[in-house]
């Protein structure tokens, strides 16, 4: 798609200026550092101290606090750009904002201070909700708050957190009674705490990430003010749900760096390695793995930034879209990394060789995003929940719009996200109705779309199998077993891949009048997305094609590594040209 | 009584894989991991119990005698630690060109130092070239009676330690694909100066192997260290990796059997949501999916095992069937599995001490072993006109059997780099007729014998099409025929234990396996998938009824 008119440099593109070429290895930012420290499982201190340095802190704290976080989408721009460099760095950072947020949304004026002043010292925070013995299963919590009587007593163990070690606060989850209002969520710091009361447990040792804080927190008799409860005791469970909506989209930004910098190096290595005579990236098999891999990087980038719009602008959206972001994005750089990982062959387990190593590590790290917030099973949960009032809702003709901004080219000044505007449950979908929209205009176009048959074709294909979802919703929604079932998750994953389908047909269609490339005017870049979405529900043969060699060549011209640094290159999108 | 006596004699000598400590353990396994150490303790153990005698054909004074039995003790290590089963099985991989076609006085010598504990290497790839192995730059002058070699050979397992080396070397005077000769080079007798040893590389799965490389500076070797003729050495290797690509797949079936019991044994104590985790039905099914997938892969590595042995012809189109389908299921539900586990798939420590996370690291590589999936499709594209030619089916019927068979000296093995037609395959029509006759109202089993019927119909017309094997249609066509000659294994070979002891698993698994191969990713029936998890539990009980590890494998023949 195009890029934004305006060239004026981002955030993310500072930041990346800032951080320098990943290539050259004696930067903090570089690609053997984030090896090396992984390596080691020695957390990345000096990345994030030159992130902290340049400013992040201040991109964690909304603007009404006096900083930078305005807009989810440049929140998402930032912590893409670091991912591309070391995931460990950028998921200690991002812990910080997972750990923030329900203070941001329902916390008190008193712990928006205490957070922000906690941010600014370059401390790091703890969100504190799973513990060992319960994992998702977040109405078990363990760690409990007495009422005292000058406030509570916390006590218990949580587990498996990031920047268990070295956090200096906590948004810890503990139970105050029974029940979904059994919750209740607090702002701890450490500073407050007495000897033994907080007590942190030794790191985790973990395969990706390994440099990571991951460890646990022992709580024992630790003093809380009432001052120190976030929102209203017995509010924890729906702040929570509520923050993790946000999160879940945030975290696609994790597997999209990791993806961006895994094709970068799989796509240089294809380019300069000869078998038989040629470079193998004009193997056909080779081709067709990098071509798939670019198409569900658009896939993932259209999809994750219409949800960063979407949570600030129709937040009724946000608990369906938020799930498909969380389950699919993940998805398809885990599901890239892996077949990039045949492209570069023996390369692919060395340590060390091409690119420093950094693509094995990332795609370590990566398949751990799968978990963050939510697993890829709780998300189809989600998702699978809402299948029956979705397809009731599109058998009424009830479906809700969306506002033009949220698949423009560019979109400034959105409102900022409000907790009372937060739902817990999405009614229709409202993204899914741009296929039909697309189709539409294909059929009454005026502009002369060269793959106008073969969207036509993609496009009738989604609608019609989303209305085979639908059918299947209908007829097996009211067994019991239904909702745990696999088959439920099934039609959970299918519905994922429709939603994000339509997500893109949007994008093209809100963007190609403007646009002058012909890779978006020709439907080239949705034919590539769309494809890519039904192969994956429909896998068949798909021998290399003109489409698949344009791709191939936009990714030959994207800024390797060695440019990323060069915020020219950069633009809104990242540098992906759409 | 099970059917490896050997198999179940090595796991009892090795014991319980939970000790806290000790050779073969999972915790000795990631403490070594961890430590990128070369598998010292284990190996020793192994030495101890008279490993390297099972690399060593029975007429060579070893005690080699059956291909299958040598995947069964391969799976016993790699079900505790792949990287010791791939150091430990090394010398049989790489003195295979040996084995097959060296000379008797190189069978001796490389026999008696394997028998004596010291390792055999294969150099064949360079760093530039990989699997192109026809591009290879290491050379071979012949000077009278010697030749002098030169070149870098890279990513050689065991090649620091070994005393000998088979290297695939170009002569600069022969040209084309005979332009390769491969020489058994004795690194004791090789003069120091005239040959370096690269540095360890360091790899991210099975980090204890020592995988390295050799610099041969103007090193002379012998005429006479040439294994079979010079300018044969690209057939001799291709022949050789014919059958250890066969026997890769019993490595991935060991990492994924450990998987999924680590996987299980978790789940039964886990709580979640007011019950145990294996309550919820799509933990059930994820399992009973995983124990699916085993039972298949198990059966069609098995299969591919008995045509090296009993029709060694057919071993060019079964090696490389084995070769893709195994390891490439076992990865795809290895990664499944990892979601079921949740944070504790990616813990170094923990539950059964966090050797998940290493089995998925270390079954990665099976994929790249012995040629990648490319490689692999590729050649076996090139096979596809072997489903056009008229064969009796019935010259296969050996292979399906449930029993045991030794393979007789392996330098008698008679096979070609690729052969000319499928009995196997041939076999469907029949094996489809005799299922649909004794299991004439079940329409499930109708249809998924059907898709195999209008799948083997499409590759025969399409066979002949002349397709580029390099080209993604040529590799998408080799994926279609190897899961179609994996799916009539599995049919042809239940059918055969119904025949041999009356009875078998239900037909029911036989559906699902047939569609586990045909259309992955469909989930099976629920009352299937209930079956399946049941047997599972069965076999896994939940503590305290809970035994050690046992050795056998899953079999579509019951155990008696």
């Amino acid at each position: 798609m195009p890029a934004a008119v305006t060239r004026r440099p981002t955030a993310a593109a500072h930041l990346d200026r800032a951080l320098g070429a990943p290539l050259d290895e004696r930067l903090a930012g570089s690609f053997r550092a984030s090896v090396d420290a992984d390596r080691q499982e020695r957390f990345p201190h000096e990345l994030c101290q030159e992130a902290l340095d340049w400013g992040m802190a201040e991109h964690l704290i909304p603007q009404e606090q006096g900083g930078s976080l305005r807009s989810l989408e440049e929140c998402f721009a930032l912590s893409r750009t670091l991912s591309r460099r070391d995931l460990t760095a950028t998921v200690a950072l991002g812990a910080n904002l997972l750990a923030g947020l329900p203070v941001w949304l329902a916390g008190t004026a008193e712990q928006k201070d205490t957070l922000a002043g906690l941010l600014r010292g370059g401390r790091f925070l703890s969100f504190a909700l799973s513990e060992e013995e319960h994992g998702s299963d977040v109405l078990e919590t363990g760690v409990t708050a007495r009422r005292t009587a000058s406030g509570w007593r916390v006590d218990g163990t949580k587990w498996s957190i990031n920047n268990a070690g070295h956090a200096s606060g906590a948004t810890v989850t503990a139970r105050t009674g029974d029940g979904v209002r059994g919750l209740t969520l607090f702002l701890l710091t450490r500073d407050r705490a007495g000897a033994g009361q907080w007590a942190p447990l030794p790191k985790l040792r973990t395969h990706g990430l390994r440099g990571s804080a991951f460890g646990g927190i022992a709580f024992s008799e630790l003093e809380a003010r009432d001052a120190d409860v976030v929102g209203r005791p017995g509010q924890g469970l729906e702040i929570l749900l509520h923050t993790l909506q946000v999160t879940r989209v945030l975290v696609a930004s994790f597997a999209l760096g990791a993806l961006d910098t895994c094709l970068a190096a799989a796509g240089s290595f294809a380019r300069s390695r000869r078998l038989y005579d040629a470079p193998i990236a004009e193997l056909e098999p080779v081709a067709r793995r990098l071509s798939d891999a670019y198409a569900e990087l658009q896939v993932g980038e259209a999809l994750a930034q219409a949800a960063c719009r979407v949570a600030q602008v129709r937040p009724e959206q946000l608990p369906l879209m938020s799930a498909c972001v969380k389950y699919l994005v993940p998805r398809l750089a885990n599901d890239s990394i892996e077949s990039l990982s045949v492209v570069l062959g023996a390369r692919s387990y060395l340590a060390g060789g091409l690119w420093h190593g950094i693509v094995e590590k990332m795609r370590r790290d990566c398949a751990v995003t799968a978990l963050f917030d939510g697993s890829a099973p709780v998300n189809l949960g989600v998702i699978a929940d809402h299948l029956p009032a979705l397809a009731h809702a599109r058998a009424c003709d009830e479906v809700d719009d969306l506002p033009a901004a949220v698949f423009a080219a560019s979109a400034d000044d959105l409102p900022w996200l409000d907790d009372d505007d937060l739902e817990l449950v999405t009614a229709s979908d409202a993204v899914h109705p741009g296929l039909a929209a697309t189709r539409e205009a294909l059929r009454r176009d005026g502009h002369p779309v060269a793959h106008r048959g073969e969207l036509l074709d993609l496009v009738v294909w989604c609608e019609a199998e989303t209305a085979r979802v639908d059918d299947e919703v209908r007829r097996s929604a009211g067994s019991a077993a239904w909702r745990r079932g696999g088959a439920a998750y099934d039609l959970a994953a299918r519905y994922s891949h429709l939603h994000a389908a339509a997500a893109c047909a949007s994008r093209w269609l809100a963007r190609r009048e403007e646009s002058t490339d012909p890779f978006v005017t020709s439907g080239a870049w949705l034919v590539l997305c769309l494809r890519r979405l039904v192969g994956r529900l429909r896998p068949g043969p798909a021998p290399v094609d003109d489409v698949d060699r344009a791709a191939l060549a936009r990714l030959g011209e994207t800024p390797g590594p060695e440019q990323w640094s060069d915020h020219d290159a950069l633009r809104e999108d990242g540098g992906r040209g759409t | 009584m099970l059917p490896w006596g050997t198999a179940d004699d090595l796991e009892a000598f090795l014991g319980d894989p939970l000790r806290p400590s000790g050779p073969l353990t999972y915790a000795q396994a990631v403490a070594d991991d961890k430590d990128e150490a070369f598998p010292r303790t284990s190996l020793d153990a192994l030495q101890d119990w008279g490993y390297p005698a099972h690399q060593v054909p029975e007429a060579l004074g070893g005690r080699l005698a059956s291909l299958e039995e040598l995947a069964a003790l391969s799976r016993v290590l790699a079900r505790r630690d792949p990287a010791v089963a791939v150091v430990a099985n090394s010398p049989v991989a790489a003195a295979m060109p040996v084995w097959l076609g060296g000379s008797p006085e190189q069978r001796d010598a490389v026999a008696r130092a394997v028998l004596d504990g010291r390792y055999v290497a294969l150099g064949l790839t360079e760093e530039q070239h990989g699997a192109d192995l026809v591009a290879g730059e290491v050379t071979a002058r012949r000077t009278g009676d010697v030749y002098v070699v030169d070149g870098v050979k890279w990513l050689i397992n065991n090649v620091r330690l070994a005393r000998f080396l088979c290297l695939l070397v170009r002569e600069p005077e022969r040209s084309g694909l005979r332009s390769l000769t491969l020489l058994l080079v004795d690194l004791d007798a090789l003069a120091p100066s005239s040959y370096e040893l690269l540095p360890k590389i360091r790899t991210h799965g099975l980090c204890g192997a020592d995988v390295a490389g050799i610099r041969l500076r103007g090193a002379v070797v012998p005429v006479s260290a040439s294994v079979g003729r010079p300018g044969r050495g690209l057939e001799l290797v291709a022949r050789s990796l014919t059958v250890t690509r066969t026997l890769v797949p019993a490595l991935s079936l060991g990492a994924l059997e450990t998987a999924l019991r680590c996987t299980v044994d978790f789940l039964q104590d886990r709580r979640l949501y007011g019950g145990t985790a294996v309550d919820i039905p799509f933990v059930q099914e994820e399992l009973a999916a995983a124990y699916l997938d085993l039972t298949v892969a198990d059966t069609v590595a098995r299969c591919c095992v008995r045509v090296m042995q009993v029709l060694p012809e057919l071993g060019p189109v079964s090696s490389a069937v084995a070769k893709f389908v195994v390891p490439h299921v076992v990865e795809a539900r290895m990664r499944r599995l990892s979601t079921l586990l949740g944070a504790r798939y990616f813990l170094r420590e923990g539950h059964w001490s966090g050797i998940f996370e290493k089995l998925l690291r270390d079954a990665r590589l099976f994929s790249l072993f012995d040629g990648s999936e490319p490689v692999v499709l590729s050649a076996l594209a090139a096979q596809l006109p072997c489903l056009q030619e008229d064969v009796d089916p019935r010259c296969a019927d050996g292979v399906f059997r449930g029993g045991h068979a030794a393979c007789g000296p392996l330098a008698d093995l008679r096979f070609e780099t690729v052969a000319d037609a499928d009995p196997v395959t041939a076999g469907l029509q029949d094996v489809r007729t005799t299922l649909l006759r004794a299991h004439p109202d079940d329409p499930d089993l109708a249809t998924a014998l059907d898709l195999l019927r209008t799948e083997s119909d499409d590759l025969r017309t399409q066979a002949g099409t002349g397709l580029d094997p390099r080209s993604e249609l040529g590799q998408r066509q080799a994926e279609r025929y190897a899961r179609l000659f994996a799916a009539v294994c599995v049919a042809r070979e239940w059918q055969a234990s119904v025949d041999a002891c009356g009875d078998a698993v239900p037909v029911s698994w036989l559906t699902a396996g047939l569609l586990a191969l045909l259309r992955p990713g469909e989930r099976m029936p629920r009352s299937t998938a209930e079956q399946m998890f049941a047997a599972l539990m069965i076999e896994h009980p939940a503590p305290p009824a809970r035994a050690g590890s046992r050795g056998e494998g899953r079999t579509l023949c019951p155990q008696q």
